[in-house]
């Protein structure tokens, strides 16, 4: 089972630090709720972890090792970072086909997730022609593709409508009950709050609080999550 | 690595471009070739199996240029290069596969191409009554010479898709440095020898032959050359900037 632990990450743009020395280990078979306002570095992170951006100093890693070390990625850990990676002239089904291929996964492999996703009817029409929400899963597919341990999302309930968000928490309970690590991105608190064991707070650039939901509930003495992440991130901030 | 060329191979053909591409390096090739007998049923001249290789020499590197932009350029553009990555982080190992993707790509067109040209222009002259000429060792000489150039302009087009991350820039850089600053840098720097040391100049030598020009294996040797410097800073650059 897969660890994911960050270990005094730090990324500086220039003279903007996007984050700072941001450490924090995640425990296999949880969801993790990763919440932040918009720009608080919760992107940043988790592209640091994937291997796209590379950190300042300090380090991402799966079970040890950093993402680009990896032989076959999609089959330990699968991430979708935006809905718009994809090529608008390629067919959904083709786009999953030429990403599992790097990893020798068969064809009929994307199948089964385009049907997992709800997106079999739409397999064979080219990614240009569809909504922000069929982007949406057809991500998610992506990220699915190898069957990995530890799935990573970012901002996965975007542009998906109210039926279509209670279908990604139902989808990612089931991830989870099935023993995968599950770290979700998110700037609505709403979406996760039902869905997540765990909390991480990020609030420009560091860590605020790591924990399980209900004992930070408790302990900020707060009713929702709403409350619990208005408490803890007006703290540091200058507003 | 067997793996990153099958992935990069199947985006080409899961994509119209490429093979829109081919469709029309194997008919636009097919009317020059047409084109060429016509010209010499008009005008008396004749016209060799070779000339007939080499006249679609240039419009088939155009095309195969434009396909391997799309193969680098259009992932950055599309953002693609994200999930490539995802699934394949070695970056060095990507960008290997591209070229050798583009090259073969560069190569298979310009093949095509020029065997519709030799077929369609024989069958036209043959048409016209006119003698044909030997398909010899000089036309071989000149479709193997294209055909190399081919998949040499793709890895250099490749190279500069991925130092300029930007199709249009890409393949507007190759038109503008093709057709207008090769023809300018002699007259501006007062040196007509330049031309045989530029690009177009050592893709022509190995192409024509032309006495003025340097032999074809230098030719050759230089354009791939200047293949080389540009995939090489489309790596380094590739390697130091992150995508995202």
């Amino acid at each position: 089972m897969a660890r994911i632990r960050f270990d005094r990450l730090t990324k500086r743009y220039g003279a903007v630090t996007a984050v700072h020395d941001f450490t924090a280990t995640l425990e296999p078979g949880t969801i993790t709720g990763f919440l932040g306002a918009n720009g608080a570095g919760k992107s940043t992170t988790l592209r640091m972890l994937l291997g796209l951006t590379r950190p300042t100093s300090g380090t991402a890693t799966i079970d040890g090792q950093p993402y680009a070390a990896l032989a076959q990625p999609a089959r330990v850990i699968g991430a979708m970072t935006d809905p718009d990676v994809f090529h608008p002239r390629r067919k959904g089904r083709d786009a999953l086909r030429v990403l599992g291929r790097v990893s020798g996964i068969p064809d009929r492999r994307a199948d089964e997730v385009l049907e997992l996703v709800g997106l079999a009817d739409a397999a064979r029409r080219r990614v240009g022609g569809y909504s922000m929400g069929m982007r949406q899963r057809l991500g998610l597919a992506a990220a699915l593709l190898g069957d990995p341990e530890t799935v990573v999302l970012d901002e996965p309930a975007n542009g998906l409508d109210p039926a279509g968000v209670l279908w990604l928490r139902t989808l990612l309970r089931g991830l989870a009950d099935e023993g995968r690590t599950v770290l979700a991105s998110s700037h609505l608190l709403a979406e996760l709050a039902q869905t997540v064991d765990d909390v991480i707070v990020i609030d420009h650039g560091r860590l605020v609080v790591h924990g399980p939901m209900s004992d930070l509930l408790d302990t900020h003495r707060s009713s929702t999550l709403e409350d619990l992440f208005l408490d803890l991130t007006s703290k540091g901030s200058p507003s | 690595m067997r793996d990153v060329v099958d992935a990069e191979a199947l985006k080409l053909r899961t994509l119209v471009l490429p093979r829109l591409a081919l469709l029309l390096a194997a008919l636009g090739s097919g009317l020059i070739g047409f084109a060429g007998a016509r010209i010499a049923a008009d005008t008396g001249e004749t016209v060799t199996p070779a000339d007939l290789a080499t006249a679609p020499a240039k419009t088939l590197w155009f095309l195969a240029v434009i396909v391997a932009v799309l193969a680098t350029a259009g992932e950055f553009q599309h953002r693609t290069i994200r999930t490539t990555l995802m699934h394949a982080p070695h970056r060095g190992r990507v960008l290997t596969a591209k070229a050798m993707v583009t090259g073969a790509y560069g190569a298979l067109i310009t093949l095509a191409g020029t065997a519709s040209a030799v077929a369609v222009g024989a069958v036209s002259l043959r048409a016209e009554g006119l003698p044909v000429g030997s398909f010899g060792a000089d036309m071989w000489a000149v479709a193997a010479g294209s055909v190399a150039l081919g998949a040499l302009w793709a890895l250099l087009a490749a190279g500069l898709g991925t130092l300029a991350r930007n199709s249009t820039v890409a393949v507007a850089t190759v038109l503008l440095w093709w057709l207008v600053l090769e023809g300018l840098l002699p007259v501006v720097t007062g040196n007509p020898e330049i031309t045989r040391w530029l690009p177009g100049g050592a893709a022509d030598a190995l192409l024509l032959g032309r006495a003025d020009l340097l032999e074809p294996w230098a030719g050759g040797l230089l354009f791939a050359g200047y293949a080389a410097v540009v995939t090489l800073a489309g790596a380094l650059l590739f390697a130091w900037r992150d995508p995202a």
